[in-house]
């Protein structure tokens, strides 16, 4: 393996490579920045530019594009609460509160240098174990992936505490608006009532860009202007203890986001979902989440990127695309004349491994590039509200309506603009909704898929070991903190009852 | 929690359950399942309908029992109890009372929606601009000259980047001009 890793950086480490991989991380995090236009978006619309290019080259700059424009969309999540993909959608709850106090210049830096840490990790696990994961990947059915769709959606609703109701109604909300337009399976329309539009769903992004963007601009202006965030430039930097703090949270998001980046699919999305979920219970600032904990920003921006490079483990050793993005990289693949699978490792070990080799360098770069920028992107937020908001509500129109160049998903974003308001009013939790709009095309396919495989018999899901397992995990994480809870509140109660016992006791001899 | 905020939440989950109850009947009109038995084009509505309209009245329930315990035994019930009632002492940095931040919403949702309608007729971008700047000057009070310094700038960015660097076909209108 060593000597592959060496031809994949003496193919990478040309100057011709590092300057297009520049090129493609800076051109990324542009395109990032833009509400609307995430990685997928930003990788096929800088295609084009790739194609006179050789096709390692092309491939390189690509993988810089993707990794810049996931940046990029952390940016804009952080400073303006306005997600560009799904994926970035649990990096608001913590990266926005930081960036209200303040400390965006942190949330930024930890962001960068947790992508770059969870890059290098799932980069070495993607080396040495995508062959033999890729197989693994491959024991995930419709079953399996119907269990981890339901394991998802339990592990963001219980990540809400107290408010479980609301999260999982948020969550079913979620998928029932994901079952407008045309039906996974039979191909009827569905709740589209006559439109065109509603054919293809209701579109997440703008879903998300309403939600985020518009609700919180509307929720703003209710409430009133808060102080302008007047932070020294040094004040913006990222401590040491900081970093040190987020440790933990980025080695577990790490893990979580490399373990679930295999899995074709909504990926991305679940593992930052179940990373922030799984660090609320688990991290020793769990109080501090939803208001500006730096671990809430570290451990889905490192599950994300984990995932993003886990994604290339059936894309590259099966040719089956772990996400959107790499189905257009995928599309690249074809277009430059190669056929990703099992082959492909022994076919084209330099493109291969210099690819592998670029992804490490395209994190390095977009670290170089992002840390010393991260407190003057925060500046940004020096802006008077009174020009800022009116800025953001152009970006996210102009953002719409560039995902599909139909003024619909323009009404979209000012429709869910006014629920994401309504909801922000009332306390109710957004980022299951959009979870449950996100899985739902997938969940309702596994669905679909789960039926036909048991003969109409969904309860074939039990006679899956993996599918049990998932689901034991899932039922476990509902019950057990309430069954460790009402303990908890039993001895309390039971010590109590005894102290107060004592003391009329004591008192009655006295 | 006050009484009023109570309300829009019993108010917002009881719509929730009028659209849970009409998925499912939606659902039922689909077809559950297959002459076979598999899943058919109504499962999942029907489903999560089921779900919505369940989750949704324990809601309610909870969000009515909330709304019980805030209110002490005797006391009126009437509206006024809310947040923009507590509006003459509620003011922001810019001095600016909840009463009048509420109508700022208002007339900033009428401008967005007035843009967004003005598309068609004017274009894009110069809908946009006349939102930016009817926002700027008319609700924030900024100053004229930077407030269409700002303006002239993000929309020629956006020209720039969506309309020339992306090639989006931003519409332009009836009028035709960008």
């Amino acid at each position: 393996m060593l000597d592959n890793l060496v031809l994949g950086f003496q193919t990478a480490l040309t100057v011709e490579n590092l300057l297009w991989c520049f090129l493609g991380v800076l051109l990324g995090t542009v395109i990032g920045l833009l509400p609307g236009l995430g990685s997928t978006t930003g990788v096929a619309v800088l295609l084009p530019l790739t194609f006179t290019l050789e096709p390692v080259t092309a491939l390189i700059m690509l993988a810089g594009i993707y990794y810049g424009a996931q940046y990029g969309g952390t940016i804009t999540s952080v400073l303006l609460s306005t997600p560009g993909e799904a994926a970035s959608v649990v990096t608001t709850l913590d990266g926005y509160q930081m960036a209200k106090q303040g400390r965006a210049g942190a949330a930024l830096a930890i962001a960068a240098i947790g992508s770059f840490i969870a890059a290098i990790i799932s980069l070495a696990l993607l080396m040495a174990l995508a062959p033999p994961l890729a197989t693994l990947a491959l024991r995930f059915g419709p079953v399996e992936n119907l269990a981890m769709m339901i394991l998802g959606l339990v592990i963001v609703v219980s990540f809400q505490g107290g408010a479980f109701v609301r999260g999982a109604l948020m969550a079913i909300v979620g998928l029932l608006l994901s079952t407008v337009g045309v039906a996974t399976g039979s191909g009827e329309a569905r709740f589209t009532f006559g439109s065109v539009d509603l054919l293809s769903g209701i579109p997440f992004v703008e879903v998300m860009i309403g939600l985020f963007a518009l609700g919180e601009v509307f929720h703003q202006l209710r409430t009133g202007a808060e102080k302008p965030i007047r932070a020294r430039f040094r004040d913006m930097m990222i401590s040491r203890k900081e970093i040190a703090q987020s440790m933990p949270a980025i080695f577990r998001g790490s893990g979580i986001g490399f373990l679930l980046g295999m899995l074709p699919g909504a990926g991305s999305t679940l593992a930052s979902f179940m990373s922030y979920g799984i660090e609320r219970r688990v991290s020793r600032n769990r109080a501090g989440f939803g208001s500006g904990a730096i671990e809430g920003v570290a451990s889905p921006e490192s599950a994300n990127n984990a995932a993003a490079n886990a994604n290339f483990v059936p894309t590259l050793a099966l040719g089956i695309p772990g996400g959107a993005t790499t189905a257009v990289l995928l599309g690249a693949f074809t277009i430059y004349g190669l056929q990703p699978g099992p082959l492909l490792f022994e076919q084209q070990p330099e493109l291969v491994w210099g690819l592998l080799a670029s992804f490490f360098i395209g994190n390095v770069l977009l670290l170089v590039l992002n840390l010393p920028l991260a407190p003057v992107f925060a500046q940004m937020l020096r802006l008077p509200y009174g020009y800022l908001y009116p800025l953001i509500i152009l970006t996210s129109c102009v953002g719409a309506y560039s995902v599909s160049n139909n003024m619909f998903s323009v009404w979209v974003v000012l429709v869910f603009g006014v629920i994401g308001f309504v909801m922000k009013e009332l306390n109710l939790p957004m980022a299951p909704l959009v979870l449950g709009l996100v899985l739902g095309p997938l969940f309702e396919k596994a669905l679909v898929q789960t039926s036909a495989v048991g003969n109409g018999d969904l309860g074939i899901v039990f006679t899956h070991p993996i599918a049990v397992g998932i689901l034991a995990f899932a039922l476990a994480l509902v019950t057990v903190p309430r069954l460790v809870g009402a303990v908890r509140g039993h001895v309390a109660r039971s010590r109590a009852d005894r102290r107060a016992g004592t003391r009329e006791k004591s008192s009655i001899d006295t | 929690m006050t009484f009023s905020r109570d309300t829009a939440r019993i108010a917002f989950s009881a719509v929730l359950a009028v659209v849970g109850a009409a998925a499912v009947v939606g659902g039922l009109g689909y077809g559950l399942t297959n002459d076979d038995g598999t899943v058919h084009t109504g499962f999942l509505p029907a489903v999560a309908g089921g779900a919505v309209l369940a989750l949704a009245l324990v809601d309610v329930a909870q969000s009515v029992r909330s709304a019980r315990r805030a209110m002490p035994p005797g006391e009126p019930t009437s509206a006024g109890a809310g947040d923009a009632g507590s509006g003459a002492e509620d003011v922001d940095v810019l001095g600016r009372t909840a009463s009048r931040r509420n109508r700022m919403l208002i007339v900033v949702l009428g401008i967005v929606l007035g843009a967004v309608l003005l598309v068609p007729l004017i274009g894009f971008l110069l809908s946009m601009g006349a939102l930016m700047l009817a926002i700027t000057l008319g609700v924030e009070r900024m100053r004229v000259r930077s407030s269409i310094l700002v303006v002239v700038i993000a929309i020629a960015v956006v020209w720039l980047v969506f309309g020339q660097l992306l090639g989006v076909p931003l519409p332009t209108g009836l009028l035709g001009l960008i």
